[in-house]
């Protein structure tokens, strides 16, 4: 199993933080997590050049202060790391129209944006790191 | 003695007075002679002979005799009334006088004869003409000089005569004349025309006589007469005779015609006596009745067959006969019966004629069929009134307006009420006065469609009413051109006011329910996302217990299982009291005033006030006051005073300025603040949603203005928000007036 470098998480929520940084150490597909509850604190990280990693997978939520996930987005399309960088949605919703948002950003942008949907489980994550590459 | 017998004998009237004036002797003649005269004292001859002797007498006397007779003329009425005319002589002899007569009465008469002549021929203007054969010689008295119009020195001659004379076969016819009246004495008389010395043109009258003497004819004697005037008016009679009698033919022919026409005209026609008996009557009369003359002749007309309808046609034709026997001409409608007994409608006339005088002589009553155009018209009339009726009670206004001009000829009682103006004011008014201005343009393009293709609509349109509102209206305008060629537009016009509102109540409801379908829809995706997100952490965490074995952390799973769930509880009353907030139609409104309440937010926070030196400022004046959920108004204003606080600036003390305006039917509070702002370009579209935060403050839970929203919508208010980042927003929150 191909492991990943690190795994981006973003979300306003602090359970979800928790629970999601327990199941990544559980099924070790990697061995670097970093979190931040809203996007402008991830942005900032991923501006910096000097960080010695930038995690190719980001884990986001959509509903979060300040910015939500559609608006980072757009502004980490900016960034030319973004082209070895997966998105992965973090959602609850079962709405297909925040579905179809997915697929038009994923078209959108060169890199892969994904959705994927709540509850996080170990099968999905390892499912990640297969689906990887 | 000897001498008394001898006077006795003397054949001549003679007689002998002596000096005692008694007659002594007279002759036998005398008696004879005045024997004729009549016996009265007037005529007492005696008395006057003795009267004249004695008179003589006394001359003698004093004239010492000198005269040797007395002489005079006397008359004296005979028996036979003529006058005895006598010469008489006194010749005294001794002592005696005798007196010798002599009767002149022959003589008399003559000259009184001549005499008579010439003044009756002057009186008269009767000329002489005569001819003496003898010495061919022609006389012409001065009348004839005077009729010929010559001087009275012309000498005539026979030529001369027949020079005058106009017309030649009057000549020769003359000439003949007066050959045969020489030759064998005839006499002879002719009427020739004549042309005066003056060239006037006269008629003559020329009578001739001849004279014999001898056994030949010795004098012609002719008489002239001047009948120029008679002879005129003798051919202006002549020729009156003629024109009467050409006038008396036309009169014939006339009368003819007349009884020709009178006869085939289609008309009924008839004359009338002045007590209303039928005089004459024409065929087709009575051959409308199947009558014959005989049955209507010198009866009364409202006896004849042909009234014999009703007793009422009766009446009215006696009541319509004495009008018109009184000079009136009179006309009217009569029902009259046909031969077969049908009642037929007349249009029937009794016309007076007068004569000279001005007096009504007879009348001239006369009858036109008219059934089919009664009937026509009663036709027409249930037709129209058919029309009326529909025209009146149709519930669609209906309006004739002239082409050309605009004015108004008709309308029905709807478009009168939906107009709000009486007939009188609409009939003085023109169509463009109900148009709104604004209408104007779009109105002339319609009439002139009308005008090019007879008709134009449905369209939308506008009247303005008497109270000048707009009536909307759905209009459909025909052209039509009357009888006597004017262009009039029919107008259909649907007061859809109603419909209008409708619409718009509709479209409103549409709006309401299309709205609340969307939170609906978007409150089901919350409530999904939200208790779903909770649930999937409960799953993860739930997961982690199962595979985490260290007890210590599975204390702190537990403690956030705890937590997970707490959230989820706020999840759930945040959700149903925004379902509190659009269920609870029939909340409880009072009418508060709107400083007041302003004021008591502010004691409510004032503790928050006062630790963050927030200056507040309520403009609000003392009279507004709004009808609200009083609990709703609290809720917005505390949500909105505290968000103003909460993102403050952080190199400013906070300010909140409240004022008040009205705008179209809302009562509008704005906030002001001087905080953070926001930028409206991102994030408007979800400044009221729930959930949104926009600041990463610690205790923004993203519900506050989504309940606000909800509330102010629940009063059918809304709520704007403008902003500048760094400088401060403001909230205008509109109460709707009519809630």
């Amino acid at each position: 199993m191909k492991t990943i470098n690190a795994i981006c998480l973003i979300d306003d929520d602090p359970i979800t933080i928790f629970s999601v940084k327990k199941l990544i150490e559980v099924t070790q597909i990697t061995n670097k997590v970093i979190s931040f509850s809203n996007g402008i604190e991830a942005l900032e990280y991923y501006k910096n050049s000097e960080n010695p990693f930038f995690p190719e997978l980001i884990l986001l939520d959509l509903n979060m202060p300040i910015i939500d996930g559609w608006e980072f987005i757009d502004s980490f399309s900016k960034f030319s790391i973004s082209h070895q960088t997966r998105i992965y949605i973090l959602t609850s919703s079962i709405n297909p129209d925040d579905i179809k948002k997915v697929e038009t950003y994923n078209k959108k942008y060169p890199f892969t944006i994904k959705h994927l949907i709540k509850p996080v489980t170990k099968d999905k994550l390892s499912n990640l790191a297969k689906d990887s590459f | 003695m000897t001498n008394l017998h001898t006077m006795e004998q003397c054949p001549s009237p003679i007689a002998l007075f002596n000096n005692k004036l008694q007659l002594v002797t007279a002759s036998k003649a005398w008696h004879s002679l005045l024997s004729e005269i009549e016996e009265s004292p007037r005529n007492n001859y005696i008395s006057f002979f003795q009267n004249k002797i004695s008179e003589y007498s006394n001359q003698l006397l004093l004239n010492n005799s000198k005269n040797i007779h007395f002489e005079g003329e006397v008359s004296f009425v005979k028996t036979d009334t003529n006058e005895l005319y006598i010469h008489y002589l006194i010749q005294p002899s001794e002592e005696n006088f005798i007196v010798y007569l002599k009767d002149i009465s022959a003589e008399k008469e003559n000259q009184q004869n001549r005499i008579l002549l010439a003044q009756a021929s002057k009186i008269a203007q009767i000329g002489s003409w005569i001819f003496n054969a003898k010495n061919d010689t022609l006389k012409w008295s001065n009348i004839t000089k005077q009729i010929f119009e010559v001087p009275t020195d012309f000498a005539p001659s026979i030529e001369k005569t027949l020079n005058f004379c106009k017309n030649e076969i009057q000549v020769d016819t003359l000439i003949s004349n007066l050959n045969k009246s020489l030759e064998i004495g005839t006499s002879f008389d002719a009427e020739l025309q004549i042309i005066t010395q003056k060239e006037n043109e006269k008629w003559i009258h020329f009578c001739a006589e001849p004279t014999l003497k001898n056994g030949r004819v010795h004098k012609v004697y002719a008489t002239i007469k001047d009948i120029t005037q008679k002879k005129n008016i003798a051919l202006e009679l002549a020729l009156k005779e003629k024109q009467v009698k050409s006038s008396k033919r036309a009169l014939l022919e006339n009368k003819q015609a007349f009884k020709s026409i009178f006869n085939s005209t289609f008309q009924f026609t008839g004359f009338l006596n002045l007590k209303g008996r039928l005089i004459d009557i024409n065929e087709p009369a009575l051959n409308f009745g199947g009558l014959q003359t005989e049955d209507v002749i010198n009866k009364y007309l409202w006896d004849t067959y042909w009234w014999k309808s009703a007793p009422k046609e009766q009446k009215k034709l006696k009541h319509h006969f004495k009008k018109a026997s009184k000079g009136e001409f009179a006309r009217y409608e009569a029902k009259i019966l046909n031969k077969e007994q049908k009642i037929i409608y007349v249009d029937f006339s009794i016309k007076p004629v007068f004569d000279e005088k001005n007096k009504v002589s007879f009348l001239i009553a006369e009858g036109r069929v008219i059934q089919e155009m009664v009937e026509a018209r009663k036709k027409l009339k249930e037709s129209e009134k058919l029309h009326r009726t529909l025209l009146e009670h149709s519930p669609t206004g209906l309006v004739l307006n002239d082409a050309l001009s605009g004015a108004f000829l008709d309308m029905n009682n709807s478009f009168k009420k939906s107009t709000g103006y009486t007939a009188e004011e609409l009939l003085r008014m023109n169509h463009l006065d109900v148009i709104p201005k604004a209408d104007k343009n779009k109105e002339l393009r319609a009439l002139k469609e009308v005008l090019n293709n007879g008709l134009y609509g449905p369209y939308e349109g506008h009247y303005v009413n008497k109270n000048n509102e707009l009536v909307p209206s759905l209009i459909t305008r025909v052209l039509i051109t009357n009888s006597a060629g004017q262009k009039l537009i029919w107008s259909v016009i649907q007061d859809i006011t109603h419909i209008k509102e409708k619409e718009e109540e509709l479209l409103e409801v549409i709006n309401v329910a299309s709205e609340q379908n969307n939170r609906l829809l978007n409150f089901a995706h919350i409530v999904s996302h939200n208790l779903r997100s909770h649930a999937s952490n409960f799953s993860m965490l739930i997961e982690l217990l199962g595979i985490e074995d260290d007890v210590f952390k599975k204390v702190e799973i537990i403690e956030m299982l705890n937590s997970a769930s707490k959230n989820m509880l706020d999840t759930i009353a945040n959700l149903n009291e925004i379902i509190a907030i659009n269920t609870n139609l029939n909340i409880k409104t009072e009418q508060v005033n709107l400083k007041n309440e302003v004021d008591e937010a502010f004691t409510n926070i004032s503790e928050l006030i006062k630790s963050t030196f927030t200056e507040v400022e309520n403009n609000v004046p003392e009279t507004v006051s709004v009808n609200v959920v009083k609990a709703y108004l609290e809720s917005i204003l505390l949500n909105i005073f505290t968000n103003a606080i909460k993102y403050k600036a952080p190199k400013r003390y906070p300010k909140i300025v409240i004022n008040c305006e009205r705008v179209k039917g809302y009562t509008v509070l704005s906030v002001t603040d001087n905080g953070l702002g926001i930028d409206l370009d991102k994030h408007g579209h979800k400044l009221f949603g729930m959930y949104k935060t926009f600041h990463g403050n610690k205790d923004a839970r993203g519900i506050g203005l989504f309940i606000t929203k909800n509330q102010i919508d629940a009063m059918k208010g809304k709520i704007e928000a403008e902003s500048e980042i760094d400088k401060g927003t403001t909230f205008k929150i509109y109460f709707n007036e009519n809630y």
